[in-house]
Parts: C-alpha cells; structure tokens; sequence
C-alpha cells in the first residue's frame, strides 16, 4: 500500500495542523508549568508555606533510598500528595503534575484532529498512545514496581 | 518524624550548588549537543549527597522539561516532525515505563555500576560518532503506509530537503530499547534517538534531532509519573535543577554561534568519561 499524491497532499495539510495545535498546546502547557514551579518553589524555600519535611531535616533525608525515606519522613506516595499540596513541599508536585501532563493534553489535540480527518491509522496510534499515558498517570501501574500505590 | 543523621552541611547549600550546577549543564548540554539528562545524571549523581532515585526522577523531568520548551519551535519551523516521532514514541514510551518500573526493583550498586558502564560507552559513542548524513536504508512497506516523508527548510541555509524515512521497523525495536535505558537510568535519550533516526532511519540530521526532542517529550511522558507517583522526586532537587538547566540551555543556546563547539564536545566526552568512571567504581564499592 502507498498513498498517491493527492493522499499526500492532505496529508501535509493534516499535519501541518496537527503540528501547529499541538506546538501551540505544548508551547503554553510549558509556560505554565515552569511558571509555577518558580513560583513553587520560591513558597517552598522562603517559608511562605510550611513544608510537611521540615527543610533542616532533608540532609539527614535525601541520602536515603527512596522506600526508606518514605518510611522515615512518613509521606505518602501515589496521588497521596494531594491531600498535602496546601505544604510548601508538596504544593511543588503541582507544577511537576502539569508538566507531566501536557503530552497528554497535547495528544487530545492531535486525536481530535486525525479523528477530524479520519486519519484511520494516526488516530488508532494517537489514542493508544493516550491509554498509556493515562496508564502511567493513574498509578495503578506503579504496583508492578512491588511498591507504592 | 525521626531523623537519625544530624545534618553537618546546612541544608541551602545543596540546592543551590545544584542550581548553579544543573545551569552549566544546560549550558555544556546545548553546546556540546546533547539532552540535559544524560550529563545530568551521572555528575549529580557521582557529586552531590543524593540517593541515586532521587536523582534518576530529575533527570527524567528534567529531559521532558527541556524537550517540551524547545518542541514548539521545532514543530513550527519543520524541523520535527510529529508524524514520524509517534508511531516510534508509541513503542519507547511503553519500554521507558516498563524500565521505570524495573529500576525500583534493581539494587542501587548494580543501577550504579551499569549506568557508570553506560556513561562510558555513550562517550565512546560521542568520541567515534561521525557528522551524520547517511543515509542506507532500504526503503519499506510501512514507512509508506504511514506517508512517513515530506520535506523542511533548513532555516540557516535556506536549503529545502526532502525526506523519506526508511526501516520502520527497526527502529520502532531501537527506540523500544532507548526507551527501556532511558526508564531505568532516567536519562534522556537524544544521544541515542538521533544516530538511530538518521543512521538507521535515513532521516537527514536536522529532522532526526528536531524529532528525537519531541520523541522525548512523549517517550519521557509516562517514565515521569511513574517516578512521581513511586516517590522519587524531591522537590528540593528537582525544582532547583529543573530552573538551573533550563536557564543554562537559554543561555547556551545564546552562545551557540560564538562558542568553539567542536572544543566543548571535548569537554563533555572528557566530563562523561570521568562521571562515567566515577559512577562505576561507586556501584563497585571501589569509590564511595
């Protein structure tokens, strides 16, 4: 199977859209995100927000593997910083969140448009690809690492 | 909460001797034409009191942070194409996952010894790697099947090229493998995605690195919540090195045409092989 030229002339007409929404959905995801974590982290290190971790404790903290330190800081994993995001520390994993989150936002996008264009195969790739980046973000993976939920 | 070590050094000091580390990484990282994670890493990780996990989750955000503001440009001015990098970011993104999850049940000095082992090679790799441009695949079934060509200007040289990829196949298995050692070391994975795009692939050189940046934006996607929702970010590591780099790679990008590149290659396959040495004889218990 190959596509003749007409084919492929709608197809650079169909990605040239793809790519610029999806360029236009990455380029203010990010912007937003960064912004964040600046001012995240600004809240975090001046005190403006009080850390569940206490900041003079971390050196005695950050050396540790990580199952250990969860043990030892008592902080949950999995979406269990949620109920903690009003803490300077933990108020941080918001912008990390957005970050993390953005392909997925942009590849809503682009199932939209080859859904639009009925780019069969693209919008088949698109939305498996969306099922494991959903799968990832849900945590219910995270039990294969034989760890926390 | 019980604390059992008194911490000797006070506690700003290491974030910000990461800050001002991770901006002369983004710096070296854009000059010497390499992703921020993989020089990342291995220095912090060999040089600074954090536990290898820790350090591994940066990274990973790290290399999504950088490839996700420099993706729009390149998306915009033709030089990735989205096209090509989703059907190979499909197969890395599930592998990235899949060696995320393996990290956690791999102990530190065996991660340590093979990503010092890896680390080395990758600056053989740099050292040997040659200017790119070839291009002597076969040309496939599949690659065509998915339009998988087109062409681009070059915006230096105004030069239009037109582009057929070529070995699909093949290189949805490479990138299933980069993506694997991209999850598990929580490198990114542009030293590896380009000579596979343009050696393998017969993507001309500009699009295989314009593309590889958006592979990682999606291929690091899922390997970064899995390291969060595990609990390997700090957010004391990653937010400092997060701004570090990407303040360093806008300045390195700001450089870019005064500064000796070939030199600062030299630098970086010097730093590697030194981090790489370091990481290595740490996870063999000969340097800790």
């Amino acid at each position: 199977m190959d596509l003749n030229n007409q084919d492929h002339h709608d197809l650079r007409q169909a990605d040239r859209e793809a790519s610029e929404e999806y360029a236009r959905c990455m380029a203010i995801g990010t912007a937003i995100a960064l912004a964040l974590i600046v001012v995240e982290l600004v809240a975090y290190v001046s005190g403006a927000l009080t850390p569940f971790v206490p900041l003079r404790d971390l050196p005695g903290l950050w050396g540790m593997p990580m199952r250990q330190y969860l043990a030892a800081a008592g902080v949950p994993a999995g979406w269990g910083w949620i109920a903690l995001a009003g803490r300077g520390d933990y108020v941080n994993f918001i912008g990390i969140a957005l970050l993390a989150s953005i392909t997925i936002a942009c590849y809503l996008v682009a199932l939209r448009r080859y859904l639009a264009r009925r780019d069969r195969i693209y919008a088949a790739l698109t939305a498996a690809q969306l099922i494991v980046l959903v799968a990832a973000a849900s945590g219910l993976l995270n039990s294969f690492a034989g760890g926390n939920p | 909460m019980h604390v059992a070590d008194t911490a000797v050094v006070a506690w700003w000091i290491w974030p910000i001797a990461l800050f001002f580390a991770s901006f002369a990484l983004g710096i070296v990282a854009v000059l010497a034409g390499v992703g921020g994670g993989v020089l990342f890493v291995p220095i912090v990780g060999s040089f600074f009191p954090f536990h290898l996990d820790y350090v591994r989750g940066a990274g990973v955000l790290l290399a999504l942070a950088a490839a996700l503001a420099a993706g729009p440009r390149l998306l915009r001015d033709g030089l990735a194409s989205l096209r090509l990098a989703i059907p190979l970011s499909l197969a890395g993104s599930i592998f990235s996952m899949v060696g995320a999850l393996t990290s956690f049940a791999v102990p530190t000095r065996a991660l340590e010894t093979s990503l010092g082992a890896l680390i080395l090679l990758i600056s053989l790799l740099m050292w040997l790697a040659p200017g790119g441009g070839i291009s002597n695949g076969r040309d496939d079934f599949f690659s065509a099947a998915l339009g998988l060509r087109g062409n681009y200007v070059d915006p230096a040289t105004g030069e239009r090229t037109v582009w057929q990829s070529k070995q699909l196949l093949p290189g949805v298995l490479v990138f299933s493998v980069i993506g694997f050692v991209g999850g598990l070391f929580g490198l990114g994975a542009g030293w590896a995605n380009v000579p596979a795009l343009n050696l393998l692939m017969g993507v001309p050189l500009k699009l295989a690195a314009g593309t590889s940046g958006l592979a990682i934006t999606i291929v690091n996607t899922p390997a970064a919540w899995i390291y969060f929702l595990e609990g390997a970010m700090l957010p004391i590591i990653v937010a400092p090195s997060l701004i570090g780099v990407m303040l360093g790679a806008n300045l390195g990008a700001r450089l870019f045409r005064t500064m000796p590149a070939a030199r600062i290659r030299h630098f970086v396959i010097a730093l590697l092989l030194f981090a790489g040495i370091r990481t290595l004889l740490k996870g063999l218990a000969l340097w800790t």
